[in-house]
């Protein structure tokens, strides 16, 4: 594929932002790290052999009494000493580099959870003595999905719906604004708070619940674009050839909007990561157990004896927000006309 | 006592240079002007006098401003002459004015810069000076902002600001291009007679060969940063030396259009179109009254014929051309091929929009930055022939480049690496390459260069001759009209002045307002109010 001119350009623009280059590469980096997280930090082995067949902890469950008469057919636990013997005795085992999953009671502990940092938990233990960096893997992949996710769901139905009221304008805008306004002044906490209290919100309903009311972030940008854009020239040229209004927005004034929806996006998407921190800290997010940041900075806030956990949830948190933002400030400088982008 | 004199004047940014070279002097009371294309180096040469070059550019050569070197002169002497010695007035006055500021408070900066004086004196001087710049009702439009007024009369303003310390020299850069023609004339005839009150020297810088031949004394040619040719006026338009100024002169729009075939066809009828625009005042909106835009155009256009519509800007030119090809809701009937526009389906509509195309002004806005010149031409195919192969498609988009003058390597291409008036070329294509009947063409030329705009003529003649397409051609510039217009119509306000053959329209105008449009355009053969160049 060729880039055009324009997009080569945007492109030095963006390379020359050092900062914003670097960035990308750790965060990118991180992310190819923690998107496996069930290959990376686990209680089960990644592979096995015992007695001349291949196993898969990790992608399939066993019964326990596979590895031996003496088991009885549970789920095989792989941490359990006897366990661990029996497969050595009649093959091997290859486990992941941290040997706990995000819910791993670690009953090995030399002191009452939460327990300082060691060899064997380099992040030290939660208060429920599970291991913090197998967690934070764990709520930093759930963080940077639902951000994406929430941000792109929100995202191009916010286009669509500013594209509608633009390009229409008269009374469809009148009445869409309207109900924007209404629409974004329904108290969304209290709301949440009486949806968690009839159900338990998992991963999607939260998403679907927030997306609900974040959609109308990028609306007033797209609409004022469209608004804009359906008088130019080349629109109203467009038109005169006959081309359809579906086409006129998607071809002709959707291209020339989305310098101003790229730069708003990365923005929008730190917030949404802030958004799913903040309910997991107030305990309205992710159901309880879940990995998340969130519940980290709650648990550093509840144990402020045990530093280690406030000062990791900080770091990543605040690490994963920079990053975006450093990102998104490369973006916006990439799509900026007057740095030679546009 | 020569006012200014420049040598070897070289203008450069990182390493390339702009002007090359350039000498010129200008003695008191002596109008220079300074002609060329866009891009040719004027407007640079004219800052670089006052040393307000903008950041990253370097001059070097020698001007002398009244006996003191510009160049190497540090900041506080240039400031002594910035408005002292030479004031300058800029194309755009809205820009060129403080938006923010009111226009009393921006002519008294500009005089106490370089004079003390006490409060009442400084409010009287800034009467005078506006009453004379011909501001009308000076003592009530001290208080009033720049957007309050017209273009003309901030153009007054502005000069009022750069006279306000009795300058020897005036630089006046395009100082009526963004105006319209009749009030283009009142600002010429302004500048004329403040020369000759004050004695003050004119450097002018335009485009526009008929003012510069009317009021200056003498002209500079300079073509892509070379000052080509330098020579008293008459002399120059009568034997001019340089192969590049006898272009520029050959460009002035000329010739008739190629007589109509008669009995051909008619392609587009109008009765009564009209469009008003609501006002809507208050809470809830409501309409308390209308602007008409547009009142009851009725006209005809012919297969082979071109229709001039003819007027300033705000008459309605343009509205006219967006509601007769049902692009803006207006009130009557428009007829193409025998089917009333306003009585058919959208799919319809969109069917016949084919065989009826429009070329806009401005062909930096008309082209989407987005998309290749293939994707831009081919987007009608797209829409009236979606099953044609792709083979046959980009047959048809390289013929439709070929017509108008582009080679085939420019299909892969972006907009912005175009000139002006390839840029025209490729909308022309994009409308061409339907094969359309009808052409409406909106001011297409008024934004080109002179030369441009003549090979645009030229290309609209023969693409008439050749397709026998109807035109409707929109322009203010009667200059243009009489080169390819078969029929007249003057707009003023919204409504018809005017109408009949061009020849006849042109030749024997009755109504005043076409009679002022002719005279803005024709200076030379203006009756009655000729203003020769002073010797």
């Amino acid at each position: 594929m060729t880039l055009s001119p324009l997009a080569r350009r945007r492109l030095a623009v963006f390379c020359a932002h050092r900062r914003g280059v670097w960035s990308l590469a750790i965060f990118l980096l991180l992310f190819a790290l923690t998107a496996p997280a069930e290959f990376v930090a686990n209680d089960r082995p990644l592979v096995l052999q015992y007695r001349g067949h291949w196993y898969f902890p990790v992608l399939s469950d066993y019964a326990e009494n596979t590895f031996g008469k003496g088991f009885l057919p549970t789920e095989a636990d792989y941490t359990a000493p006897d366990v661990k013997a029996a497969i050595r005795a009649h093959g091997w085992m290859l486990w992941p580099p941290i040997r706990y999953h995000y819910d791993t009671l670690c009953l090995d502990l030399s002191g009452p959870a939460p327990s300082p940092p060691s060899l064997a938990h380099p992040l030290g233990t939660d208060d429920q003595a599970r291991d913090v960096l197998a967690r934070v893997i764990y709520a930093f992949r759930v963080s940077v999905l639902f951000g994406f996710t929430l941000t792109f769901a929100a995202s191009a139905i916010g286009i669509a719906a500013g594209a509608v009221q633009g390009f229409y304008g008269g009374l469809v805008d009148l009445l869409f604004q309207r109900f924007i306004e209404i629409w974004s002044g329904m108290p969304q906490l209290f709301l949440l708070i009486i949806l968690g209290s009839v159900i338990a919100p998992g991963f999607f309903v939260l998403l679907l619940f927030l997306l609900v009311f974040s959609w109308m972030t990028l609306t007033g940008v797209v609409r004022a674009e469209f608004l804009r854009g359906r008088t130019l020239d080349y629109v109203r040229a467009a038109r005169a050839l006959g081309v359809t209004d579906a086409g006129l927005m998607a071809r002709h004034i959707l291209p020339n909007a989305m310098v101003a929806i790229l730069t708003f996006v990365p923005f929008i998407l730190s917030g949404s990561v802030t958004v799913l921190a903040s309910l997991d800290f107030l305990g309205f997010g992710l159901p309880p157990g879940s990995p998340s940041l969130g519940e980290l900075v709650a648990q550093g806030k509840n144990n402020l004896q045990a530093p280690w956990l406030g000062i990791t949830a900080f770091v990543v948190l605040g690490g994963l927000l920079t990053l975006l933002v450093f990102i998104g400030e490369a973006v916006r400088d990439a799509f900026d006309p007057r740095r030679g982008g546009g | 006592m020569t006012l200014l004199a420049a040598e070897n004047l070289c203008i450069s940014i990182g390493g390339r240079e702009l002007v090359h070279g350039a000498s010129f002097a200008l003695e008191k009371g002596e109008t220079l002007a300074l002609v060329g294309e866009s891009g040719s180096g004027k407007t640079l040469t004219a800052l670089s006098l006052l040393g307000l070059l903008p950041a990253g550019m370097r001059a070097s050569g020698r001007v002398e401003l009244g006996g003191i070197p510009v160049l190497d002169s540090p900041a506080s002497r240039l400031r002594q002459l910035r408005g002292a010695v030479a004031g300058m007035v800029f194309q755009e006055p809205m820009t060129s004015l403080n938006p923010l500021a009111r226009i009393g408070q921006q002519v008294t900066e500009a005089i106490a810069l370089h004079q003390a004086l006490p409060k009442p004196r400084l409010r009287q001087r800034c009467l005078e000076l506006l009453a004379e710049c011909g501001l009308p009702d000076a003592e009530r439009r001290l208080a009033a902002f720049p957007h309050q007024l017209s273009g003309g009369e901030r153009q007054r303003v502005m000069i009022a600001i750069a006279l306000a310390n009795d300058p020897a020299l005036l630089i006046a850069d395009e100082p009526t291009t963004a105006l319209d023609v009749t009030i283009q004339q009142q600002i010429l005839e302004l500048l004329a007679a403040e020369k000759a009150r004050r004695g003050l020297a004119l450097l002018f810088i335009s485009h526009d060969l008929g003012v510069v031949r009317r009021y200056a004394d003498r002209v500079a040619v300079m073509e892509a940063g070379h000052l080509v040719e330098s020579a008293a006026t008459p002399a120059l338009f009568a034997s001019p030396k340089h192969p590049y100024t006898r272009m520029l002169l050959a460009s002035e729009p000329s010739g008739v259009p190629e007589p109509p075939t008669p009995g051909a066809e008619i392609l587009l009828e109008s009765e009564g179109v009209g469009v008003d625009f609501p006002i809507r005042r208050g809470v809830l909106r409501r309409e308390v009254g209308r602007v008409r835009a547009l009142g009851g155009l009725a006209l005809s256009i012919h297969a082979g014929e071109t229709v001039a519509l003819v007027g300033e800007s705000g008459s309605g030119k343009s509205t006219a051309a967006l509601a007769l090809l049902a692009l803006q809701q207006a009130a009557g009937h428009v007829r193409f091929a025998g089917q009333d526009l306003a009585t058919l389906s959208k799919p319809a509509l969109r069917l016949l929009r084919a065989r009826m195309q429009i070329v806009f002004q401005d062909p930096y806005s008309s082209l989407s930055p987005r998309l290749s010149v293939a994707e831009i031409v081919a987007e009608g195919l797209r829409v009236h022939a979606p099953r044609l192969a792709p083979a046959e498609r980009q047959a048809k988009v390289e013929a439709a480049l070929a017509e108008v003058g582009l080679a085939p390597d420019s299909l892969n291409r972006y907009p912005h690496e175009f000139s002006g008036g390839q840029r025209q070329r490729i909308a022309l294509a994009r409308a061409l390459v339907l094969q359309p009947r009808l052409l409406v063409l909106d001011e297409p030329t008024s934004a080109l260069d002179m030369t441009v705009q003549a090979q645009i003529i030229a290309l609209l003649r023969r693409l008439q001759r050749d397709h026998r397409l109807g035109y409707l051609f929109i322009s203010h510039d009667l200059r243009v009209v009489r080169a390819l217009a078969h029929r007249v119509l003057v707009l003023r306000r919204g409504e018809v002045v005017e109408q009949g053959p061009s020849e006849q329209v042109l030749a024997t105008p009755r109504h005043p307002y076409t009679r002022a449009l002719l005279a803005a355009a024709f200076p030379e053969t203006a009756p009655g109010e000729g203003h020769a160049p002073r010797p």
